[in-house]
Formats: structure tokens, sequence, C-alpha cells
């Protein structure tokens, strides 16, 4: 084909093609492709929440559960939660709880990115492969190998605590307390957490120009200015994504406590989920469980929907 | 040239001793920083590793090395527990749960990146909400259309609703899609593919590295569940997954640490071998959701 019957060729499908796919978009093809996504839409995710709402609403227990019929109760699971002192200490160490994760996640997580980004590419590449293979880590296998080290008899940590003096761990029971049982809990969050964040803060970070640190550091700006003027707001967007999802994890943290506690915990290890998840399917109150759970829906998207207003704010502020 | 000439510009060129004691400490810094995360983030690898060869009783003892090395550990466990049986039922619902989120993803990636028709930015968004939205909002309503369908205490219920779509690999792989540069399609079209031909011959090669990353995702995340195996199936021994399998394992033989982390390291391999297999894919993968807006 010479070049210039190969233009008119080119020329003339172009005109055609637009045609046609004018055509394709009002015909049927898209909405063929889009069926899945209907499905997505009102199978995967109207359909349960509307039936989250209404189970909410009705006593559903196990005879209920095998004639398929709840039964009308009003508002009177929502009465029972909101009148149990246990609801309220579940919510509260709940909100605790996400917020020291949430914190320890970011502010640990922001300093590897920002170590990552200061070291060579051969160092870089090793801890890179450290931080994605614990993050690929089943938490089956970290809740095991973090209960092994913490063993009250013969684990790791209590050897070397005492070792080093640190006082007599010689059979310390790390969970006999909840507060050093939430401890561990949230160093295997936290440890399992961290190499997303990391790993997504130093993506962003070497997409920030380096003349821009140049040029605050030759005004004179120390490292701590040049992160808090420069890195920071160019990065505001990333960590109100990475903020809010790791929110939303961390509010409804379930397998980490409950592999802990060999699948029985105890009142005073009950998180949100937990709780929820005891009264649906081991007590057998769907109709309560429902309610806790959207409670906690509600708590989360009030939670993460004040944060990012916050930050828009702020960034809007300056 | 004399001495003198030689070292003056050297000694210009090199920064002041105040200035490279600097550079030096906070090299120092650097490293030994890096030195304490790398360990924090590996000793416990090395902890399953190192009991895993231990006796029983060294185990429970204060020495960290394993003397003599105990590889007849490994060909215990597998009479300890069916991890057979765990390792064929994680294998159906990772392989069947990955297949579907491929074929359903795929082609609602490519109607919402380049085709262009009414409502596609709504259902985005709804893709969108759904990635955000706790799963607490679908548990409990699901469990019970799935105890209406009588198959709780079975596997379908985790692997059905991945060939619903999944919000995940829909996000990633619409993000890929729209890198594809339209020349490619327009070539296609002019040759008189219809979309599906485009999608099944142009896009699926163009995205391969996307794709393969959705299904590694997939894999991990199957390998990985822990929660729905414990809703669904964790009444029937007989259709346990490895996760549910290796929680029970330690629950049973308390003291045995050797033995439990055996089983540990055995049921970690899969991730570790695919992990070194496909590492660049999944470094992409993560860098892929978080970068390219």
């Amino acid at each position: 084909m010479s070049a210039e019957t190969g233009l008119r060729v080119a020329a003339e499908p172009t005109l055609l093609s637009a045609r046609r796919r004018a055509r394709l978009t009002r015909g049927a093809a898209p909405y063929a492709l889009l069926a899945p996504a209907t499905i997505v839409v009102g199978a995967v995710l109207g359909y349960p929440l509307y039936l989250l709402v209404q189970l909410s609403f009705q006593k559903y227990g196990l005879p209920q559960l095998l004639t398929h019929h709840g039964e009308w109760t009003g508002l009177s699971n929502y009465t029972r939660i909101l009148h149990d002192s246990q609801f309220w200490h579940v919510l509260l160490r709940t909100v605790t709880f996400t917020a020291a994760n949430v914190s320890l996640t970011m502010l640990f997580g922001t300093l590897i990115a920002l170590l990552l980004a200061r070291l060579g590419s051969f160092m870089r590449l090793l801890l890179t492969t450290g931080l994605v293979l614990v993050w690929a880590t089943p938490v089956v296998v970290s809740v095991n190998v973090w209960l092994w080290m913490v063993d009250y008899e013969f684990g790791v940590l209590n050897w070397t605590l005492t070792k080093l003096h640190a006082g007599n761990f010689v059979h310390h029971d790390w969970f006999a307390n909840t507060l050093s049982g939430f401890g561990v809990i949230t160093a295997v969050v936290v440890w399992g957490a961290i190499p997303f964040v990391a790993i997504t803060l130093y993506a962003a970070l070497s997409q920030v120009p380096e003349e821009l640190h140049e040029a605050a550091r030759i005004d004179g700006a120390s490292f701590v200015q040049v992160f808090r003027f420069v890195t920071m707001p160019l990065l505001k967007p990333i960590f109100i994504i990475l903020v809010s999802l790791s929110i939303i994890w961390d509010f409804q943290v379930f397998n980490q406590v409950w592999i802990m506690r060999d699948g029985r915990p105890t009142n005073d290890y009950y998180l949100m989920s937990i709780y929820s998840f005891v009264e649906s399917f081991r007590v057998s109150e769907y109709g309560l469980g429902s309610a806790i759970a959207l409670t906690m829906v509600l708590v989360m998207l009030v939670v993460s929907f004040f944060y990012v207003r916050q930050m828009v704010r702020a960034g809007e502020a300056e | 040239m004399t001495t003198a000439a030689a070292t003056a510009p050297l000694a210009r060129r090199k920064p002041p001793l105040a200035v490279r004691r600097r550079r030096f400490l906070v090299a120092v810094a650097n490293h030994s920083l890096l030195i304490a995360v790398a360990v924090l983030f590996l000793a416990p690898f090395a902890f399953i590793a190192l009991t895993a060869l231990m006796s029983t009783n060294q185990a429970l003892s204060s020495h960290l090395w394993p003397q003599p090395f105990r590889w007849s550990n490994f060909v215990d466990v597998w009479s300890k527990a069916p991890l057979l049986r765990w390792a064929l039922n994680t294998a159906m619902y990772s392989g069947l749960a990955t297949l579907g989120v491929l074929v359903s993803s795929i082609p609602v990636a490519y109607a919402l990146s380049r085709l262009r028709w009414r409502g596609r930015d709504a259902v985005f968004l709804v893709v969108l909400v759904a990635l955000m939205l706790p799963p607490q909002v679908s548990v409990i309503p699901v469990y019970v259309l799935w105890a209406k369908l009588h198959l709780v205490g079975t596997l379908w219920p985790l692997i059905i609703p991945s060939w619903l779509g999944d919000a995940f690999s829909i996000f990633l792989l619409r993000q890929f899609f729209l890198t594809i540069p339209e020349e490619y399609l327009d070539a296609a079209r002019v040759d008189g593919c219809g979309e599906l031909r485009i999608l099944t011959t142009v896009v699926l090669r163009l995205a391969k590295p996307a794709i393969a990353a959705v299904a590694l995702f997939s894999i991990l995340y199957t390998f990985n569940d822990y929660f729905l195996p414990l809703l669904y199936v964790g009444e029937s021994p007989h259709h346990w997954v490895a996760s549910i399998g290796l929680s029970q394992f330690r629950s049973l033989h308390q003291v045995q640490w050797n033995l439990t982390m055996a089983a540990t390291l055995l049921v970690m391999a899969p991730v570790i071998v695919l992990f070194f297999l496909a590492q660049k894919a999944f470094v992409e993968g993560v860098t892929l959701t978080g970068v390219k807006g």
C-alpha cells in the first residue's frame, strides 16, 4: 500500500468510526456490559442495606431464621442497645482503639515512607520487599507468631525483658490486663497496616518534584519545615484517603481480637464488630446484631465525614 | 602540576568538616533506623522459621537456635491435622473466586472507562461507595439470604458473590484501562471489531499487568480471608480452609509451639512463593491503587 492510499484509508474510517461509536453508545452494547454492575448496585449493595435496616426493626432469632419471617418490633432493638451500658462501653473502647491504631499507623507509615525516600536504591528495594512481605502475610499467621512471642510462659518477649532487667516478666500474662492485651492487639494491627500506608506514601512522595524541596532548603528551611510546608500540603489528598481508609479498616477490626482470644473473647475484649458478631451469630439475635451494625456504620461515616471536612477546611484556610 | 595547584581545587570542592560530619551522622542515623525497622518487620518471620525446626522441649527453652534441626516436624504436622483437605478447600475457594472476579469485573471496568453512555459516572460513583462501605452493612442480611437458600455450611456463599463483580478490582482495572491510548481501540474499530472483540483481543493484552495485579490481590485476599470462612463454614470442619484450620491447630496443640509454627510456615509457604514469583506485579499493583488517580 502506498503512503497516499494509506492516508486516504486512514482518513475515511475515522469519520466512520466516530459515527459507529455514536451509534454504539446509544445501542445495547454498553448496557449489556453494564449488567454485572447493575447487579453490584442492586444485589450486592442496595438490597442488603435495605434488609439490614429492615432486620434492625425486627425480632429475628433462630425460629425466625427457620421460617424466614421476622417479627416487627419497631424501635425495641435500638432502645435496648441504647439503654445497655455495655453498648456504650464497647463504643467508647472501639473509638479509642481506632484513634490509637490510626495515629500509630499513620505516624510510623509516614516516617518509614520518608526513610524510604532518603535511602539508596538497593536498601530501598530491601525494605520495600520486607514491607510487602508483611503486607501479604495472612492475619492468622501474624497472630500466631505474635502470640508465640508474647506467650506468658515461654515467649521471647518476657524472656528478653527479664534479661534486660526491665523488671520481672517471668510468667507475665499480657492478656491478664485488658489494656496491655489491647497493646498486643494494637501491635499486630499496626504492624500489618504500616506497609500499605508506607508504600503508598512513598510512591506519592516520589512524585513531588525535587526542585520544590531544593528551593525551600535554599531559603533556609529545616527538614521539619520542608516537610510541614512543602511535602505535607502536596501529599494532603493522598493523606486524606489513607486516613479515611485506616479509620474504616481499624474501626471494624475483628480477626486479630477474635483469633487472639481463641474465638471466645470476654466482654472486656469486645469491639463493635465482635459485639455485633456475637449478638447475631452466637446468641442468634440477628435483629439486635443488625441494629448494632447499623449504628456502627453510622458512627464510622460521621467520623470519616468530619475528619475529611476538617482536612479540607484546614486546606482552604492556609 | 605543583602540589599546591592540585590540592587547592580539591580543598575547595570538599565541604567543610562540620557539614561532612553532619552528613555522615545523618547517613548513620538513616541506616540504623533502616536496620531497626527491618528487624521489627522481619523478626517475627525468623521466629516462625526457627521455632518450626525445634523439638517441643527446645521450643520451650531459652535457646533461640534449633539444635539439632528437626525437619521431621514438617512431616509430623500432616498426621496431626487434615492439611491436605484444608489446602484443597482453600484452592477451590481461591481459584473459583478469583476466576469470578476477573470474569465479572473486566467488562464492567471496560464499560466504565472506554465507553460513553448515560449514567456512567453515577455507576462509577456507586462502585466508589461500595469500595468505602464497610462489610458490616452486608454481613448479616447476606447471611440471612444464604440461610434461606440452605447454603450455610458450604463454600458457595464465599465463591458466588465474587462472580457478581468486586468493587476494588473494578476500580483498579478502570484506572489502568484509562491509560490505554484511544488510537489502539480506534484502529481495531476501523478493522471492524465489535466492542466485545476489542475487549478480548486488544484491551486484555495491553492490560496484562493490571489483570495480573487484580488476580494476585484476589488470590491473596481469599487465601488470607478469615472472617467469611468463620461465618459460613466455621461449624463444619469438612469445609475448613487453611486460615480457619490453622487458628484451630494452635488452640488444639497449646504448648507444641514447634508444630504450630511448622503448620504456620506451611500455610504461609504459598504466599511466599507467589510473592517472590510476582513481586513486581505486587508492588506495581499497590502503587497503581494509590498514585494513578
